[in-house]
């Protein structure tokens, strides 16, 4: 009977609980939106009735999806890159790439609870930030590519990302229809009025913001107007 | 310290001196665009050589019976001997030589004799447009409101012959009016027409014509042709028709193309015309050659009224919204901007013509008030990027090179020069320099030509490590399994 060497024993057992830490985490992270991207159906079942997706998850891919257009500007070949550094600014790339989708998610819900919908806001949330991990996976298979690719192959580089996008929105759909628990007609219906209750919120907060813009300079007269009179 | 002092002054010394020597005197600014559209200020690349005031250009000629001096310029041409300028309001031709002295009008043409031998002229009405070949002298003259006529003169100034209006059934308006000419090697004429929206009138050595070479597209926007849906028929009938843009200036260069302007044309108010009609104007620069770009409401879109086009391939335009010349070179690029509105020197109220003279421009203003020949000579930076573009376009681009670098020395905004050397790097085949220099030019065409040669060599290079890592992958994938099942059994022993 051969004995293993110390070292090599305690490695395995290293190896063991690495494994057994990486594993759910693998699982969760690549795993299951993987899983439900392959089968929409059973996955957004699955998702909402059994509780597999993690809220965590979904706000992990919001972040990346967040942060792509900053990871786009600087690390995209020069051939593809086609920011224009002198007006590029974070945050708004930020705010640009998250806005719709947020204001999507806030209609689709004010939508929904009218027209019987059976999803909950945080069922929404993680529905459209599953939906972010082809679209994010592709956009980051599409950075390294363009690093090695040339204009002949530019077609591949638009081509991942505008794959990306697509699997996207049809997960975005397949997801919403799922956990409303809605035929393919309604949900369509619903996407129509989601559409439109969007452009209203937007319109509400351009109001807004312009109104309290004007209220700000209001005031600001007011104070001038003052300190220069006293 | 004080060798350290001595140094310091004199640097500042040779700096100032250097900084006083780019900047040209002139009564204008100089910029180019970059890849973001930016205007970029250049350094100046044409200074006012010479100003020649029109009514310093007086005659005692017998012939001038009207004005004593050169009341306007409406066209000019540039031999190596003379320049023609066309005198529109003052109805005639004035020729003179390189020093500005009169040497010939022109007004009425003799073209027979009567039978008491008394002399037949023709009088120029509405001259226009002027060429000059090695054989004759080409006069457009609009004589009348509808009709109008070429004169072809010889170089003794006697008359050779006259065409008018096309005879032909595809010449199918009954308005003629000539506006500017060239004519090339073989002698056929390609007139611009005023109100000819069919194209250029291309007419045969013998006066016949031809045809109509070189039609600017119909502009439609779709949001105009949704309206067309919801109007009425009246409304249609007041709505103004969809025509092409006519043209307003033509020049020839030495391969035989035809560069023509059109100012109302928004999407390619340049074109080169090639002898089958269609417009091959490369443009390969940071932005289209159209003059400036428009994006602020208080900035005007240019009119482009008048173009000249070098021995090789640089054209320069005239602006005559904003009062400036336009030079680009054979690829498109914008090279530099010359000019501004203004009454000192070198500036124009109202630009007319302008032509090369070797490396000179000659450029003619005319107000009712005034008439100015300002002649621009390049500076030491105008003439090393004509150098560069020239050894360029003769396909020397690793002589360009060390030009492009003197260039990039005293402007380092020029991003056009990065692109000639990287040109040069590429020749070398040295792709790695090549594609830094694209870079910096922010030509991503040529860098992806570079980065293509690069990458076929560092796969070649690499091609071992790249295979052994194939087959590393793939007997690990064989192996694997049955290694994992050796250790099981050992395990389970």
């Amino acid at each position: 009977m051969k004995t293993k060497p110390a070292f090599l024993t305690q490695l395995s057992i290293t190896l063991k609980r690495l494994k057994a830490l990486l594993q759910p985490m693998v699982h969760y992270v690549i795993g299951f939106p993987m899983y439900v991207l392959t089968h929409p159906i059973d996955g957004y079942y699955e998702m909402k009735h059994e509780k597999r997706g993690l809220l965590r998850v979904a706000f992990l891919y919001f972040f990346l999806h967040a942060i792509m257009g900053i990871l786009e500007y600087t690390y995209t070949g020069f051939i593809f890159n086609q920011v224009n550094p002198n007006t590029f600014r974070m945050f708004r790339s930020i705010l640009v790439s998250i806005a719709p989708f947020f204001i999507f998610i806030v209609a689709n819900w004010s939508i929904t609870s009218l027209m019987d919908g059976k999803g909950k806001f945080k069922e929404i949330f993680m529905v459209v930030g599953y939906a972010f991990f082809p679209s994010v996976l592709l956009r980051l298979l599409a950075i390294v590519l363009s690093n090695y690719f040339t204009l002949d192959e530019a077609f591949f580089y638009h081509g991942t990302i505008v794959f990306g996008y697509i699997l996207t929105f049809s997960m975005i759909f397949m997801g919403i229809r799922s956990i409303h628990e809605y035929s393919v007609f309604r949900s369509v219906s619903t996407m129509v009025l989601t559409f439109l209750s969007m452009t209203v919120i937007i319109f509400l907060g351009l109001l807004a913001v312009s109104l309290a813009q004007q209220i700000l300079v209001f005031v600001e007269t007011i104070l001038k107007e003052f300190t220069l009179r006293l | 310290m004080k060798k350290a002092l001595l140094l310091f002054t004199l640097t500042l010394v040779l700096i100032t001196s250097l900084t006083l020597s780019l900047s040209a005197e002139v009564n204008y600014p100089s910029y180019t665009y970059d890849y973001w559209q930016r205007p970029l200020p250049s350094v100046i690349p044409y200074k006012v050589a010479r100003v020649v005031l029109g009514t310093s250009i007086t005659t005692t000629l017998p012939t001038d019976t009207q004005a004593q001096f050169l009341r306007s310029v409406e066209d000019l041409f540039v031999t190596e001997e003379r320049y023609y300028f066309v005198d529109h309001a003052a109805k005639r031709v004035v020729i003179v030589d390189k020093d500005f002295q009169v040497e010939q009008i022109i007004h009425q043409i003799e073209y027979a004799k009567n039978e008491l031998d008394e002399p037949l002229y023709y009088t120029l009405e509405k001259p226009r447009g002027i060429y000059v070949t090695n054989e004759a002298i080409y006069i457009t003259d609009e004589n009348d409101l509808r009709n109008g006529y070429i004169y072809v003169l010889n170089h003794d100034y006697e008359f050779v012959a006259r065409y008018g209006r096309p005879d032909h059934p595809t010449y199918n308006s009954d308005v003629f009016k000539p506006n500017k000419i060239v004519v090339d090697k073989a002698g056929r004429m390609y007139i611009v027409v005023i109100g000819a929206f069919e194209g250029i009138v291309e007419l045969q050595r013998d006066g016949q014509f031809s045809r109509f070479i070189g039609v600017q597209p119909v502009q439609v926007s779709p949001i105009d042709l949704l309206w067309r849906q919801f109007m009425s028929r009246e409304q249609l009938e007041r709505t103004r028709l969809f025509l092409p843009v006519e043209y307003n200036a033509i020049s020839l260069d030495h391969e035989g193309f035809l560069y023509a302007t059109s100012s109302g044309s928004e999407v390619s108010p340049i074109q080169r015309i090639n002898p089958k009609g269609s417009d091959v104007l490369r443009k390969n620069g940071y932005i289209r050659p159209i003059g400036d770009i428009v994006r602020m409401p208080d900035q005007t879109r240019s009119g482009l009224t008048s173009i000249d086009v070098n021995s090789y391939g640089m054209y320069s335009v005239i602006d005559r919204v904003n009062k400036k010349i336009f030079t680009y070179n054979d690829e498109g690029y914008l090279n530099y901007v010359t000019g501004f509105e203004g009454e000192f020197e070198g500036n124009f109220l109202f630009p007319t013509a302008i032509r090369y003279d070797g490396e000179n421009l000659v450029v003619s203003d005319t107000t009712s008030q005034r008439t100015v020949i300002t002649i621009f000579e390049p500076t030491e930076f105008g003439s090393l990027v004509n150098q560069a573009n020239q050894l360029t376009y003769e396909g020397e681009s690793i002589d360009a090179a060390d030009i492009w670098q003197q260039v990039l020395d005293m402007n380092r905004n020029y991003s056009l020069a990065h692109v000639g050397i990287g040109h040069a790097y590429y020749r070398d085949r040295n792709f790695e320099e090549a594609m830094q220099s694209y870079e910096l030019g922010q030509d991503r065409i040529h860098y992806s030509q570079a980065y293509r040669e690069y990458r076929k060599i560092q796969f070649e290079q690499n091609f071992p490590l790249i295979g052994f890592g194939v087959m590393a992958v793939i007997v690990l994938a064989i192996a694997a399994p049955v290694v994992k099942d050796i250790m099981r059994k050992e395990a389970d022993r």
